[in-house]
């Protein structure tokens, strides 16, 4: 005991011993009223940075300095609506006070205005694409949004590909895709909320909620969470999912991910919070269910009986991605007997000239598999493609023929490759419980794979991502909301009672809306 | 909302789980000691008789309104040890009694050439991870288990459909009484789930009582069904058999499935699996009393270890099982722990009882 507690101490103060940056004092300075010093001080500030331009002009005789980001502002917005009415501006007898005025009420320079105090914030601004206005004699700013930084057009989301709906999808940056949203959700019960994470990057979040639906309970929670999040540089959104995730330690999340706007509206709509990040186009759901990694946006276009074979098709699919291999080399090791005397005669005679147990079989074919589809991954297409043809062949043709491994394995692993496809939010759990209980299986058999079933599952249970079992409604069981998870049935029955995840049995949030919901 | 707290369904799932593996080991002739026909009428009587048993433990949780552990203890810091310190121990035994007739299973049926300690030491891990994460995990695991045992005795039972012979069936009363109440005795003090009943009947939300009818009318159900499929398709050859119901799997044919006892393997390391972890929770929330410092973690690991121990007793020497078996069967655990215990705590506790009505 007196040794763990040792290694212990050591260990956390390994980690206690690294303390985040902390923030510059000198951003949260405030500005004085000299324009020549201020603009000193943010060139000094900003090192004299290629990308900050600084232009210093008089309207109606009064100083100002114009101050962006190269590259982060739409230069013909800037000149029709910015440039062109200042330059002409005359106002009489003009004062810095006046033409703040002007610029406050009078001007449609830009919609979206903010006035600031600080060079941090004057900095946060001009990165994010607004055009800054210095007045001499005002010791603030002034930040117009005309963003116009180069960016992807939204499009067809590459991961959730659907065959009916809509083809939008995120993109990366955020105010799109505010409006992607909006758009879906006409509700002023909709709600954005912004504020910048990362202690060095300062990084766009946003969390979207229903705030008529969403428990403030778990609105709570992730806030508290995120406002935990001391990382440096926050560029995705998988950075900030393990601060949303819960315990116990598994190869499951309890934070879902998707490129849909669709999906986040519908989410959303359930309670739920969707977390958004400047730079990504994956929002992170919280929290997420198990059996949502088992449906898709078409379920909900199709008839309800094709959506309901699709769910299964599914489930079998993920049951055959994690343990068929380890099924197999664990029965043709330890239980030969358990297959039918065809099957068996035939695996017999294409294993007996193999070198290698099965066991070692599936595990090489497996690995060199997740290498091929690594390498396919992030290779240019048309290479990708290429090595997918050369591994087909090496491995279904040239290693069953040169007898290094048995028709039936190449059989196994390409049902396996095959099914691990049918969902892939569960490909990394899937991939590395495939291994594992191909090991298992083929040291202790089918003990060793049901006990490896047992502890997975007993470890999925535990999963309570802010409250919310991860399991349910499958266990503890909620009949409400078992309509759309076996099967799915049919909107007439789906539009008689909302789903909200607080009111799933076995949450620890109750309230909805600041009422106690009695669903 | 009470955290740790399961469902009185969960609660159901989880001591029939537990009571199932108790089917699985039987046997209706040798171990019991009273032909098979006869415990075919033991079940439903037993059954009748743990509701009527119950009632001074249940009398004292409604007095009390607390669990068996806490009442003891409010009673008097001393009786409340004791009582914590048997109570773990038949716990601590009857999960080192469920590994070891498990590892029996393993060795003498499906791995006869392996050695018996590695499932030892490969079950109680898992047993003791789960444990750890708490009843409510366990308990949400074994709904979904429920359903696919369910699942497979079914299947398991259409297959032996055809193996049917009712030539098998004899009068319960060949013996004459003394065989059936020797049946029912068996019978009732083979179930010390009612154990873990009183230990995990204070996390529960719902009806209690109306739980413990449902559990035992199901295992009663269940224990007489399988009783009858494993009499009437293997007959008096089950007698001769260490395990009748795996032997009725490998008989029963499905369609394209050869045997069936693959999934009866399966069943097997579910239901133990479950029940192992039961009585590592149980062990656990008793010695806590005792040792109030302990955590979590390591409570849960040293129970788990206590256990590992007297299993491997039986890995060295497999008499220990029937040594196990003898100890926790007599009827004095049962008697001690579901009749004598709750009757003092009652007795001694009436005045607070009365106060806290």
């Amino acid at each position: 005991m007196k040794l763990f507690h040792f290694i212990k101490s050591k260990f956390d103060a390994g980690l206690s011993a690294y303390e985040p940056p902390q923030e510059d004092p000198a951003l949260s300075k405030k500005m004085g009223s000299d324009l020549m010093e201020r603009v000193i001080t943010i060139r000094q500030m900003f090192s004299d940075s290629g990308d900050l331009l600084i232009r210093e002009v008089t309207i109606s005789g009064v100083k100002c300095a114009v101050c962006m980001c190269e590259g982060m502002v739409n230069t013909n917005v800037f000149s029709k609506m910015f440039a062109q009415p200042l330059t002409n501006l005359t106002l009489e007898q003009a004062t810095p006070q006046k033409l703040l005025e002007w610029v406050r009420s009078q001007s449609l320079l830009a919609p979206d205005q903010k006035e600031f105090y600080t060079y941090g914030e004057f900095f946060r601004f001009i990165m994010s694409g607004f055009v800054v206005i210095l007045i001499e004699q005002l010791d603030m700013g002034i930040a117009m949004g005309i963003q116009g930084f180069a960016g992807r057009g939204v499009d067809e989301p590459a991961t959730e590909v659907n065959v009916r709906g809509s083809r939008e999808g995120f993109i990366e940056m955020l105010r799109p895709n505010m409006a992607l949203l909006r758009r879906r959700i006409k509700s002023p019960h909709l709600i954005f909320e912004l504020f910048p994470i990362g202690t060095k990057s300062k990084t766009d979040v946003m969390l979207v909620y229903m705030d008529d639906v969403v428990s403030p309970e778990l609105l709570r929670e992730i806030r508290y969470r995120l406002s935990k999040v001391k990382i440096d540089v926050v560029l995705e959104t998988g950075y900030l999912q393990p601060f949303l995730d819960s315990k116990p330690v598994s190869l499951f999340s309890g934070v879902g991910t998707t490129e849909r706007p669709d999906t986040l509206c519908a989410k959303i709509a359930e309670g739920r919070v969707g977390v958004m990040l400047d730079g990504t186009p994956f929002a992170l759901v919280v929290p997420y269910l198990f059996t949502e990694n088992f449906q898709s946006f078409d379920d909900y276009s199709h008839r309800p009986y094709f959506a309901t074979f699709i769910r299964w098709l599914k489930y079998t699919a993920f049951l055959f991605s994690v343990l068929l291999p380890g099924l197999y080399v664990a029965i043709a090791s330890f239980h030969p007997e358990l297959f039918p005397s065809s099957l068996l005669f035939s695996l017999v005679i294409s294993e007996e000239n193999t070198p290698f147990p099965l066991m070692l079989e599936a595990f090489i074919i497996f690995f060199i598999f997740e290498m091929m589809r690594e390498a396919g991954l992030r290779l240019p297409r048309p290479v990708g493609h290429a090595v997918g043809i050369v591994g087909a062949l090496v491995i279904g043709d040239a290693a069953v023929t040169a007898g290094i491994i048995g028709a039936p394995m190449v059989m196994v692993v390409a049902l396996t490759a095959i099914s691990s496809f049918v969902v892939p939010s569960l490909y990394e759990p899937v991939t590395f419980l495939r291994f594992a209980f191909i090991l298992i299986g083929g040291i202790f058999g089918i003990f060793g794979i049901t006990l490896g079933l047992c502890a997975v599952f007993v470890n999925l249970c535990a999963i309570n991502p802010l409250g919310v079992p991860t399991t349910t409604p499958a266990t503890p069981f909620s009949s409400y909301a078992m309509r759309d998870v076996l099967f799915r049935w049919g909107w007439r029955t789906l539009q008689k009672e909302d789903l909200r995840v607080q009111d799933l049995k076995g949450s620890n949030l109750h309230m909805r809306g600041g009422e106690k919901d009695e669903n | 909302m009470k955290t740790n707290a399961i469902s009185s369904g969960q609660l159901v799932t989880l001591l029939f789980l537990s009571r199932i593996f108790n089917i699985f080991t039987y046997t209706p002739h040798s171990q019991t000691s009273v032909p098979g026909s006869v415990v075919l009428l033991a079940i439903p009587l037993a059954g009748i008789i743990m509701v009527a048993l119950f009632f001074p433990a249940w009398h004292l949780i409604q007095k009390s309104k607390m669990g068996i552990l806490e009442a003891a203890q409010t009673v008097h810091p001393f009786f409340g040890n004791l009582c914590a310190g048997i109570i773990g121990m038949v716990c601590l035994l009857m999960g080192a009694y469920t590994v070891s007739h498990f590892e029996f299973f393993m060795i003498s049926t499906i791995y006869p050439q392996a050695e018996s300690w590695i499932f030892v030491l490969l079950f109680l891990p898992v047993v003791a991870y789960a444990a750890y994460l708490g009843i409510e995990a366990v308990a949400r695991m074994s709904v979904t288990v429920f359903i696919v045992v369910l699942g497979i005795i079914l299947l398991v039972l259409v297959g032996l459909l055809p193996e049917i012979n009712l030539v098998y069936v004899q009068s319960p009363f060949i013996g004459g009484w003394k065989m059936i109440v020797i049946g029912c005795i068996r019978q009732i003090t083979n179930n010390m789930e009612i154990l873990l009943f009183l230990l995990l009947v204070p996390t529960i939300r719902g009806n209690g009582k109306k739980a413990y009818i449902i559990w035992i009318i199901l295992g009663a159900a269940m224990y007489e069904i399988l009783s009858f499929f494993t009499l009437t398709s293997l007959g008096e050859y089950s007698a001769t058999r260490l395990f009748p119901f795996y032997t009725a799997a490998s008989v029963a044919k499905l369609s394209i499935f050869g045997r069936l006892d693959l999934l009866h393997i399966a069943v097997w390391v579910f239901v133990a699996f479950i029940r192992t972890t039961l009585y590592v929770y149980g062990a656990y929330l008793s010695f806590r009393i005792l040792f109030p410092k302990v955590k979590k973690g390591w409570g849960i690991f040293l129970c788990a270890f206590l256990m590992t121990g007297v299993s491997m007793l039986n890995s060295l020497d497999m008499r220990y099982l029937s040594v196990y078996s003898r100890v926790l069967f007599n009827g004095v655990p049962f008697i001690l722990v579901i009749l004598l215990i709750p009757i003092l705590t009652l007795l001694l506790g009436r005045k607070k009882w009365r106060e806290k009505a």
